[in-house]
């Protein structure tokens, strides 16, 4: 449009110089014309000397500056954690072969009135109860080309090895999850009857039946022993109701003024499934009274995982018998240019194809949250 | 299927030798075990601290909940016990609700495994097996 007005300004010019128009008259077409340019874009006279200028806007530059591209990487999700530590007892184990416990899972005999000249009669000392367990490797491991590593100009493989490491952990976690939610194990519970298993939901009286439970625990003698009900795990769906019968200064689910007397650690295991309201909970004991409910065996000097890499087997050179020097990681192998790594730890447990995964069946009580 | 049948043969050598007069020592077990409980039973009840009121009973004083499922009469054994555990609130409405509790896991027999209960790992089915 600008460009017409000037030809047109010029134009004009010209006809008004051809016709012997003076220069006074020559020189009030340009004003005029201008005078229309403002009008057209809106601009009003700010100086008298002002020149027809370009308005510039967003839409005059497509491609320069209507075009933007910004590539980052976005955190990823939080984890959600299992605290399972206090309920399993951590066994070092020195090699990949079975080991062997022995506990003795009994007291000695009550002792006799023995009259005046009577002799004591002898007394017997149980056997040990023998356990035992063992650990395996658990890996897992990750290529990168040469190629995906340069190209990733937003650090989206740079919290790799971390993932790799909480993958270790949550691996972990499921693993313990797993010694009191499988078939085998909860099958032991229920065939030991109704002090080792129940139905019931989650409520403050069902904490004390199981507290009360724990408080029958006998040793192989039939003794009372101090097995006392310390944690409550329980699907995450339950948190609720935990914190709920926990923190009520009130009976949580009477819902009246009564005090509330329940105490207990509650952990939430988020491995453990089901469908609400029927979400299964246990109850396990503390390491006070000497139960060894689980054990988690880890490999001596391998107390964690390990994230490894393949030392890269290039080497750079300058001529073919010249000495070498090592050169980036990143390069990978001499044959494809991956970048090779691992994930690595060991662990293990008692297994057993009668009480599952259970050391010391005194240290559990199950309920499947099925009865309300 | 397998184990079903290795506990019925292991509990009936069991019996078998109990009724020999030879117990098996150190066993933690259904037939052998002091401190089995079976679901149901009155031992059981009596753990609940449940009372069952017979049609000869008065439970007048007490407050009695009527079972849905085999229509028993059940009363709590210390309703002291929950009042004085829950002082200041009305003892029916204490009572009503934990006798419905109670009941409720009386008679609702063993536990059921869950249907997507994970089967027990075993070192065999190791490579490559997530642990879920």
């Amino acid at each position: 449009m600008r460009k017409i007005l000037y030809t047109l300004s010029e134009i004009r010019k010209n006809q008004l110089r051809d016709l012997g128009a003076n220069d006074k008259a020559v020189a009030e077409i340009g004003e005029k014309f201008t005078w229309i340019d403002r009008q057209i874009d809106g601009i009003g006279v700010q100086r008298s000397n002002e020149r027809l200028a370009e308005v510039m806007t967003s839409a005059d530059f497509t491609y320069a500056i209507q075009e933007f591209v910004q590539r980052k990487a976005l955190p990823g999700y939080q984890r959600k954690r299992f605290n399972f530590d206090p309920l399993v007892m951590m066994d070092t184990v020195p090699n990949f072969l079975p080991v062997t416990r022995y506990q003795n899972r009994c007291g000695v005999d009550d002792l006799e009135f023995v009259g005046e000249k009577g002799q004591a009669r002898p007394g017997s000392v149980q056997d040990g109860t023998k356990k035992q367990w063992q650990v395996w490797r658990w890996e897992k491991q990750y290529d990168f080309s040469y190629e995906a590593l340069k190209n990733d100009d937003i650090g989206y493989f740079e919290d790799v090895a971390s993932k790799m490491g909480e993958s270790a952990r949550r691996t972990l976690e499921k693993y313990v999850s797993r010694f009191y939610t499988n078939a085998t194990t909860i099958a032991r519970l229920v065939a030991l009857g109704a002090l080792y298993s129940t139905t019931g939901r989650l409520t403050t009286a069902r904490v004390s039946t199981a507290r009360m439970a724990y408080n029958q625990r006998t040793d192989v003698c039939s003794e009372p022993i101090n097995a006392e009900l310390v944690y409550i795990v329980g699907h995450s769906g339950l948190k609720d109701t935990a914190m709920q019968i926990l923190n009520s200064t009130q009976v949580a689910e009477l819902a009246t003024n009564a005090v509330n007397v329940v105490s207990f650690t509650w952990i939430e295991d988020p491995y453990i499934t089901g469908t609400a309201p029927n979400l299964p909970w246990y109850a396990f004991t503390g390491e006070q009274s000497g139960i060894v409910p689980y054990v988690l065996a880890r490999l001596q000097g391998m107390p964690g995982p390990m994230i490894v890499r393949k030392r890269s087997d290039i080497e750079a050179v300058t001529s073919m018998l010249g000495a070498g020097r090592p050169v980036d990681p990143i390069l990978g192998d001499f044959d494809s240019g991956n970048v090779v790594l691992k994930v690595m730890d060991v662990w293990g447990t008692h297994v057993d194809g009668t009480n599952g995964n259970m050391v010391d069946e005194r240290g559990s009580y199950y309920s499947s949250g099925t009865a309300p | 299927m397998a184990r079903d049948l290795q506990e019925q043969i292991a509990a009936g050598v069991r019996d078998a030798l109990a009724q020999l007069g030879i117990a098996l020592p150190g066993q933690h077990g259904q037939a052998t075990q002091t401190d089995y409980m079976e679901f149901g039973s009155d031992e059981h009840r009596r753990y609940l601290g449940l009372v069952l009121v017979d049609k000869d009973d008065d439970p007048t004083g007490y407050t009695t909940y009527t079972s849905q499922s085999t229509k028993r009469i059940y009363r709590l054994e210390d309703e002291i016990g929950v009042v004085s555990l829950h002082p200041g609130m009305d003892p029916e409405k204490a009572a009503i609700i934990v006798l419905r509790q109670k009941i409720n896991e009386l008679e609702g027999g063993p536990p059921p495994v869950p249907d997507n209960a994970p089967s027990l790992w075993q070192p065999v089915d190791q490579f490559a097996t997530r642990v879920v």
